[in-house]
């Protein structure tokens, strides 16, 4: 296993009061009318061909350098909605939109443009790693935008490099460890060169190592990002801000530390209170 | 599940050609083998004297061979035996059984001597359509995976099975299949979403 590509600044010793996600977070509210939000969401719903409604009147929006979770118990909506960002979701793009990536509404139209800039992880690495080379994988999206030749190569080695695998070229996905599969599938990701991150259940099945080097490589890149998980220290550590989801409805909204530390809220939503933040870690 | 991969290969003159060439070679093996005559014939041991001799410098185990050989039988023997149906069909039948195991003796050398994304990269080359391509592509791919889904369920079927009988075993065996066809339509689905989500079209 390599090793991440900066050191763990979880390491190195952060206080609880200073943690990195929330030094970004003043900066949004300074200037925040200005800057165009890197992804909005008004009213979105949407009901299930089964006729189930999963989603209902969500709406949020994220800045350009924000990291914001999204909290719910099992099937709260927080997959569907995470299909959304993409245009993956509903099969057909409304007439009438409710999301909008920097600015640009998510219509028929643009739906390539938006699948280009939200680039989205998979919960399971064995669904998004689909080519028979690690190469193969991370060239698949750039190869849809027409970058070819030396350029592609220099784009997938750029990509490696930034994941902590270099030289992982030929290797064969069926043969890589499961924090190295993420670690590819974030690459190919990152190879379409997306605005805004989008991840589910990032740190699902990975081991501890494996969950701190891939939080460090999360905190290492740049841009907005918005993360479903139930790894609350993950969110503790890397979310400047959470939603949370319950029945396919936004019921709670706000800073991270509060809104965690709200233990009547977090059991009521089938969530508890991250451990980080029950007692006083002197190493942080 | 063991597929020819890119690495654990003990590399010969074979393994280090260019695939392209292997792959030419391959086909006009196997097209000269098909136009051979419908009877056993002396001109049978020109095709079968090459791969012979190629299988002698690729170094390929017997019993790989032999193994994936005997796995071929039950289609060709299904094939060769509806030969015998007609007249005078037994020459013909002694030439299918030959014809098909040279061809696919010529495809077992160049799987083993090229590894599968070489090959790949040889067929895109060649210019073969991009679907089909695609679908070789995500089958080699999703095989070790379907094979490891197959184990586990074999396996937690297995912990819970507290008798011999034969006849539970195979309908477990069917369970155990139809789940797995479930799961690989769904898995096929979220395989599409990804792809879609990275530009597919």
């Amino acid at each position: 296993m390599t090793g991440s590509p900066k050191s763990d600044p979880a390491l190195s010793g952060h206080r609880p009061g200073e943690r990195p996600g929330q030094e970004k977070r003043a900066e949004p509210s300074l200037k925040g009318e200005e800057t165009v939000p890197a992804l909005r969401i008004g009213a979105l719903s949407y009901c299930y061909p089964q006729g189930r409604l999963a989603l209902e009147g969500v709406s949020f929006s994220v800045t350009p350098t924000e990291c914001i979770a999204v909290l719910g118990p099992n099937g709260a909506g927080k997959s569907t909605l995470l299909l959304h960002l993409n245009g993956l979701l509903p099969d057909h793009p409304p007439r009438q939109p409710s999301i909008w990536v920097e600015g640009q509404p998510l219509l028929a139209g643009t739906l390539e443009l938006v699948r280009q800039r939200v680039g989205l992880l998979f919960q399971d690495p064995d669904d998004q790693l689909i080519s028979a080379t690690v190469f193969e994988d991370v060239a698949f999206g750039p190869r849809q935008w027409g970058i070819a030749g030396p350029d592609l190569q220099a784009l997938v080695a750029r990509c490696l490099g930034l994941v902590g695998l270099p030289g992982f070229e030929e290797r064969e996905p069926h043969r890589l460890s499961q924090g190295e599969k993420r670690r590819v599938c974030l690459a190919g990701v990152l190879a379409c060169r997306p605005s805004v991150l989008v991840l589910d259940e990032p740190t699902s099945d990975l081991d501890p190592r494996g969950r701190r080097e891939f939080k460090a490589l999360l905190r290492s890149l740049p841009g907005a990002k918005v993360i479903a998980t139930q790894d609350l220290e993950l969110v503790v550590d890397l979310c400047s801000r959470v939603l949370i989801l319950d029945q396919g409805r936004l019921v709670a909204e706000g800073p991270t530390l509060p809104l965690l530390s709200n233990e009547e809220l977090m059991l009521a939503h089938g969530l508890e209170r991250p451990h980080s933040l029950l007692h006083h870690h002197p190493h942080r | 599940m063991h597929l020819p991969g890119t690495e654990s290969r003990r590399r010969t003159l074979l393994h280090r050609a260019w695939p392209r060439l292997k792959l030419a070679a391959a086909l006009v093996i196997i097209a000269g083998t098909a136009l051979l005559p419908r009877r056993p014939d002396a001109l049978y041991l020109v095709p079968a004297a090459v791969l012979a001799g190629l299988w002698l410098v690729c170094r390929m185990p017997l019993l790989y061979t032999l193994r994936r050989l005997l796995v071929a039988q039950v289609f060709i023997l299904g094939i060769a035996v509806l030969a015998l149906l007609s007249p005078a069909g037994r020459p013909v039948f002694l030439a299918t059984l030959a014809k098909s195991n040279l061809c696919i003796l010529a495809l077992l050398v160049l799987t083993w001597t090229t590894p599968f994304p070489e090959l790949l990269q040889a067929l895109r080359r060649l210019r073969l359509p991009p679907v089909m391509l695609t679908t070789l592509a995500l089958m080699y791919r999703y095989l070790p995976v379907l094979a490891e889904e197959a184990r586990r369920m074999e396996r937690a079927r297995a912990s819970r099975t507290f008798s011999r009988k034969r006849r539970s075993g195979w309908q477990n065996l069917g369970a155990i299949i139809g789940h797995l066809f479930v799961r690989t339509a769904d898995r096929a689905e979220r395989i599409y979403l990804a792809m879609c989500a990275r530009g597919w079209k």
